[in-house]
């Protein structure tokens, strides 16, 4: 009889088996930009896909693929494909309660110039490999045990390797220490986070091998209701940033621009119990050091993240 | 002789432990009243009892992890015990790690159906992970079998606000404040 009780509990929909040890998530995503007063370029496109896996509530690991395709103004396409790799731990200890997770990103890009041209009179196009980024960056997040605020110190080292042209290698070094404050019930979360970066050589970058910029964002959880929405972020950024990574947005920039001002809005909605969508629009303005001009991008980004 | 007058002194230390260890727990004293039982576990390693209840006192002394790792050595001496496996999901639910606390609480419903605490406690965690369907299903499926239970008339209202269907949340906080008339929860939603 108690068997039999037993059976008929665990064939209860939502009662036994709902929650599974490993919870898998996945995410596409599509970006458009569009270059103003740039010498280098006129539009980029960017399509990334990533798979997310958590085992029970203390380890993650998590693969993408971004592509990035940027067509100059002088209708040479630059193709840049990064892959992506990382893993977490969580860690609860009783001296420090509240949540300490370690975390391990790794990227690797590499791009292609298309230079397409006429030779013999025939349409040739010719894939020139250019220069190929490693990241690694290891990162420690602390959330503190009543969640009303999280400090977290991240650092990026790139290797960046010259594969047709005669410049030396790079390494650069990135530090970012990052606070953030959520109070409003958990329902407001203010976040700053500080940039340092540094080249071994300026060698791409005309004479500029330190930068620092300040980013902070502000992201407002909204209580159940009929629009759907989840969440709104204002973020906005100011100083010089060179190839800046994100960890939050797993953003890395493989190009010696100096980002210095960038201001983002975006939006969430739950599509249902398991999916979400999300748009992102922004403004960002760059140097360019090696021809000496600014430029500025516009941006739409959006995705959409299921949990299955 | 030497050998059981020995022994015996360790009985009557050991039963001196336990009852500081309670009369410390009393006091609201409890990392004490843990410390008080490591003196059993050392001349006794495998006391089952022993690592229960320091897991227990270690909980309420807020020590989650060492709550924990006692909970999982009380699991590994005696695989059987519901005790310790109900236990063991309050710290955890404490450090808001739902799925591991689910997965205690699915193993004692596997072996007790209808254990009360185990299904209360797995509501909790769907509570936490958000997972709005199963907390329905689950709190709907078990009102029927705890039908004067006022918590889990709870779980289900919640669970209604989020699949937004206020007029359910409604009845169910209803029947929340039949059994439970000063309930806040209940009453703010229905002063609304």
């Amino acid at each position: 009889m108690r068997t039999l009780a037993a059976a008929v509990i665990l064939l209860m929909p939502g009662v036994a088996g709902a929650v599974s040890a490993w919870q898998l998530s996945t995410s596409a995503n599509i970006g458009l930009s569009s270059y103003q007063d740039s010498q280098l370029a006129d539009a980029q496109s960017e399509l990334s896909f990533f798979v997310d896996g958590q085992y029970l509530d203390g380890l993650g690991i998590g693969g993408g693929y971004i592509r990035r395709d940027r067509s100059d103004t002088s209708a040479n396409g630059l193709v840049t494909n990064i892959i992506y790799l990382g893993i977490w731990k969580t860690l609860y200890l009783d001296m420090l309660p509240g949540k300490m997770s370690l975390i391990l990103d790794g990227y690797r890009s590499d791009g292609s110039v298309d230079q397409s041209g006429q030779s013999k009179g025939a349409n040739v196009s010719t894939q020139v490999e250019i220069d190929d980024m490693e990241v690694i960056s290891p990162a420690l997040v602390y959330v503190n045990e009543s969640k009303s605020y999280s400090v977290d110190v991240s650092y990026a080292e790139s290797r960046i390797y010259s594969v047709t042209n005669n410049l030396p290698d790079v390494t650069v070094r990135q530090w970012v220490p990052a606070v953030s404050i959520i109070f409003n019930d958990q329902f407001d979360r203010l976040r700053l986070k500080y940039y340092h970066v540094s080249l071994s050589n300026d060698s791409r970058a005309a004479g500029v091998n330190q930068t620092a910029a300040t980013e902070v964002k502000w992201t407002h959880w909204f209580s159940t209701n009929d629009t759907g929405l989840i969440d709104m972020t204002l973020s906005l950024l100011a100083g010089d940033r060179q190839y800046g990574i994100d960890r939050d947005t797993r953003r890395i920039d493989s190009f010696a621009e100096l980002l210095k001002k960038a201001a983002s809005f975006g939006v969430t909605w739950g599509v249902n119990q398991s999916s979400i969508f999300y748009m992102y629009a922004g403004l960002e303005r760059y140097d360019d050091p090696g021809v000496g001009s600014h430029y500025e991008t516009g941006y739409l980004y959006m995705g959409t993240k299921k949990k299955w | 002789m030497l050998i059981l007058l020995s022994g015996m002194t360790c009985v009557y230390a050991n039963d001196d432990a336990w009852g500081r260890s309670a009369n410390l727990e009393l006091n609201g004293q409890y990392e004490a009243a843990a410390g008080s039982l490591e003196s059993i576990m050392r001349h006794e390693p495998d006391n089952e009892f022993a690592h229960l209840r320091s897991a227990w006192l270690y909980y309420l002394a807020g020590q989650y992890s060492t709550s924990i790792k006692y909970y999982k050595t009380a699991i590994k001496l005696n695989k059987q015990s519901l005790d310790a496996r109900l236990g063991i999901m309050l710290p955890l639910m404490a450090q808001e790690r739902w799925r591991e606390a689910a997965q205690f609480a699915e193993s004692v419903i596997a072996e007790s159906p209808l254990n009360y605490y185990a299904h209360v406690r797995l509501m909790i965690c769907e509570e936490g992970l958000r997972s709005w369907p199963q907390l329905k299903v689950h709190a709907s499926s078990m009102s029927r079998y705890y039908p004067g239970d006022y918590s889990i008339q709870t779980y289900l209202a919640r669970s209604y606000i989020n699949l937004k269907e206020p007029e359910l949340a409604r009845k169910a906080y209803e029947a929340v404040l039949q059994r439970f008339p000063s309930h806040v929860e209940a009453s703010l939603f229905l002063s609304k």
